[in-house]
């Protein structure tokens, strides 16, 4: 992997208005640049680079910071003009387009904001939390990369007791093949908060790019957040997305990701169950294709008893795709009467494809259930038979295979209208 | 016009099953196949669908003039022939409209695509004549259906795609009465000058509600005795015993016993 320097000293400067970082924020990024400098590469020998194929982990001479050409400009002005939601789009790491809070979630006291503009209006805020969580699966070099890289991103803060009633647009673009971003998102849920966050990851260019984005995600005692990541890089891009969530006493949080496009895609998603009664579901769908990599890596950390974590991922691959996931639930010795589980599903369509399943457990409390599985199958023959005896060709079958092995991921959210649309989403692209 | 079999000859990993099956269907007639347990009537019916399991290893089979052997299954459904499996298997997060939306859709020439207000009329109304919930076809398509459940789903599916030959394997077994009425309704709203059908049945039941023009009798990978509705209530008298005793021997020539 070669991640050249200029990274860093172009990101303040490249794009258009220059970032103007308090001092606390300069300190960490310097010695995030030193730890960034100082770790190793990643290697296959590490077990934690397990199957990945390294070749692909690369930045391409891609630059924080590159300018959005005009065309490209109008496009995401159609993107981000529908709806009423609150939302932050940014492309190439610039914000270009925003829509605030209603009048009534900003009398509550909830914010929503780019980092830069509340890292002054919100100093303290920022300070206590931005930059705090580790995610650590593997991924500190690119990890302290982003710490040293970050400007763009938004904080979304909900106070004790707010139930933020729309959800939160977050879109991070790419617009040019040799275009990186680091985008940071940091969501602060007080006690019994509650909010729902949608993410997106895409590019308006057809290939290239370099991303590595972290979220750090708080979820106060009793407060609950949604959050649906729905990722589609173009073909090439190189991207990582590392989040950490932690969760105080009786927390509730369920996270969804979608998964497609881009060449190598890395997901580390660590859940830190703090506080007693937390409960986190883990959940991921990913259509692979093509060359696509898709490198998954979970951690379920039960640190409080009568914790409760959920993870299913399911990857449907096509083509000389590969996926990888590696997942471990690890329960503390204070974390009596944990239940966990861990699942992970792979559906091969192609002698090509290749998935690897690295469930895994580490128990250090007596009193628990914990259970994991893992599956890598093709299509039934039978069903395929079946399918084909109605007239439908082969890759129309494999396609209601693919849409019913998926969908039955978001068959686990609740809000109907997100499930349609993902549905949709998922059809449009296969079709 | 016709389904047309000239001493078919099949058999799976190695073993003979088919040995030498000449069957002609003309378009609006039914045709039955008996025989017991065993003596491959379900084999006949997934190697006219193209079953990759089965090889076959003489004969011929031609829809309405065209081979029919060295096509795909998909392709050889979208020709006309139907088959409701015997075991019709589960898919799970496939809803049946979605199902069928396929299935229809792969039928309209290429560019074309289907509308869906048409179809889901369509659907609701054979729904409605096979006396189905509406809501059921959101249902993942046969998972965790009953057996008289999965029947049903057949029989809609056969009158959504209507084909010009429809196979029926045992589409009648592990139903009661009552249902066996529905399916048997079901398929004689479907019958006509157009439409050729071939039910296949242990049991001599479900005649009685599709009354068929002729009747076959099946062992041992043969038709050993061909003849009209009587031969149905006749087999139903004396049991397939004397039969298979007769023509069990995969040795002998069911021709040559029979004289014709
Ligand atoms: N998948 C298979 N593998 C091996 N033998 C089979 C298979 N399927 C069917 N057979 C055999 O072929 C013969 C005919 O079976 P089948 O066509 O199902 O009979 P029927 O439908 O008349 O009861 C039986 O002896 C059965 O054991
Ligand atoms: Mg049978």
């Amino acid at each position: 992997m070669d991640l050249p320097k200029r990274v860093i000293t172009e990101a303040p400067n490249g794009s258009a208005k220059p970032a103007v970082l308090p001092a606390w924020w300069k300190e960490i990024q310097d010695a995030a640049w030193i730890d960034y400098e100082r770790l190793p590469m990643p290697s296959r020998k590490d077990e934690r680079w397990r199957f990945s194929d390294l070749s692909k982990v690369a930045l391409n001479g891609c630059t924080a910071g590159v300018p959005v050409a005009a065309p490209a400009l109008a496009d995401l002005q159609g993107y981000f003009s529908s709806g009423e939601a609150p939302s932050l789009l940014f492309a190439n790491d610039a914000l270009l387009f925003s829509r605030g809070l209603s009048p009534e979630a900003r009398e509550k006291g909830v914010v929503f904001a780019p980092l830069l503009e509340a890292a002054t209006k919100e100093a303290d805020l920022l300070q206590s939390h931005l930059f705090q969580e580790r995610v650590g699966l593997g991924a500190e070099k690119l990890e302290s990369l982003h710490r040293a890289c970050a400007t763009a991103g938004a904080a979304l803060y909900v106070p004790a007791g707010v139930e933020l009633a729309e959800p939160v647009d977050l879109s991070f673009w790419m617009t040019e093949a040799h275009a990186a971003t680091f985008p940071h998102i940091l969501v602060i849920l007080q006690e019994n908060a509650r909010a729902r966050v949608h993410l997106r990851f895409s590019s308006t260019n057809p290939r290239g790019g370099f991303a590595c984005s972290v979220q750090e995600l708080f979820v106060g005692p009793g407060a609950s957040l949604d959050l649906l990541t729905h990722r589609n890089w173009a073909e090439g891009v190189c991207s990582f997305d590392l989040a950490s969530i932690r969760l105080s006493r009786d927390a509730s949080a369920t996270t969804f990701q979608l998964n497609q496009g881009g060449s190598y895609t890395r997901t580390e998603s660590r859940s830190r169950l703090l506080g007693p009664g937390a409960r986190s579901v883990m959940l991921s769908a990913t259509l692979a294709r093509g060359r696509q990599e898709f490198d998954q890596r979970s951690f379920q950390e039960h640190v409080a008893p009568d914790t409760k974590s959920d993870l299913l991922y399911k990857s449907a691959l096509y083509d000389a795709s590969r996926t990888i996931f590696a997942g471990m639930i690890d329960v503390d010795p204070a974390a009596q009467r944990t239940d966990a589980y861990q699942s992970n599903r792979n559906l091969i369509l192609s002698h090509d494809a290749e998935a690897n399943s690295l469930p895994g457990l580490e128990i250090l409390a007596n009193d628990v259930r914990c259970t994991h599985g893992s599956t890598v199958g093709q299509v039934d023959p039978e069903e395929l038979f079946y399918c084909l005896q109605r007239g439908i060709p082969l890759a129309a079958a494999q396609r209601l295979f693919v849409l019913g092995f998926l969908t039955d991921v978001f068959a686990r959210l609740e809000d109907g209208k997100i499930k349609s649309a993902l549905t949709e989403e998922l059809e449009a692209s296969l079709r | 016009m016709s389904l047309q079999i000239c001493d078919l000859h099949a058999r799976i990993v190695e073993r003979p099953i088919l040995r030498g099956i000449s069957l002609e269907i003309r378009a609006g007639e039914t045709h039955a196949i008996m025989g017991p347990n065993g003596s491959g009537k379900s084999t006949l019916a997934k190697v006219l669908s193209g079953h990759p399991d089965y090889e076959v290893t003489q004969g011929s089979v031609s829809l309405d003039g065209v081979p029919l052997l060295d096509r795909e299954p998909d392709e050889r459904a979208r020709m006309g022939l139907f088959l409701a499996f015997q075991y019709p298997c589960e898919i799970p997060g496939v809803s049946i409209a979605n199902f069928l939306r396929a299935a229809a859709q792969a039928r309209l020439p290429e560019g074309e695509s289907l509308s869906v207000t048409e179809f889901y009329q369509k659907l609701y109304h054979e729904m409605d004549a096979l006396g189905m919930q509406r809501q059921f076809s959101s249902r993942s398509l046969n998972a965790g259906f009953s057996g008289g459940e999965k029947k049903r789903a057949e029989v809609l599916q056969l009158a959504m795609l209507r084909p010009r030959y429809g196979i029926l394997d045992e589409t009648d077994s592990g139903l009661d009465i009552d249902a066996l009425k529905v399916v048997a309704n079901g398929v004689n709203r479907l019958r006509g000058p157009e439409v050729g059908f071939l039910i296949i049945t242990h049991y001599q039941r479900l005649l009685d509600y599709i009354t068929p023009d002729f009747v076959h009798v099946m062992v041992a990978g043969r038709i050993v005795q061909s003849g009209g509705p009587e031969l149905a209530l006749e087999l139903e008298r004396r049991g397939y015993g004397s039969l298979e005793e007769r023509y069990g021997s995969p040795n002998l020539s069911p021709l040559a016993e029979t004289g014709v």
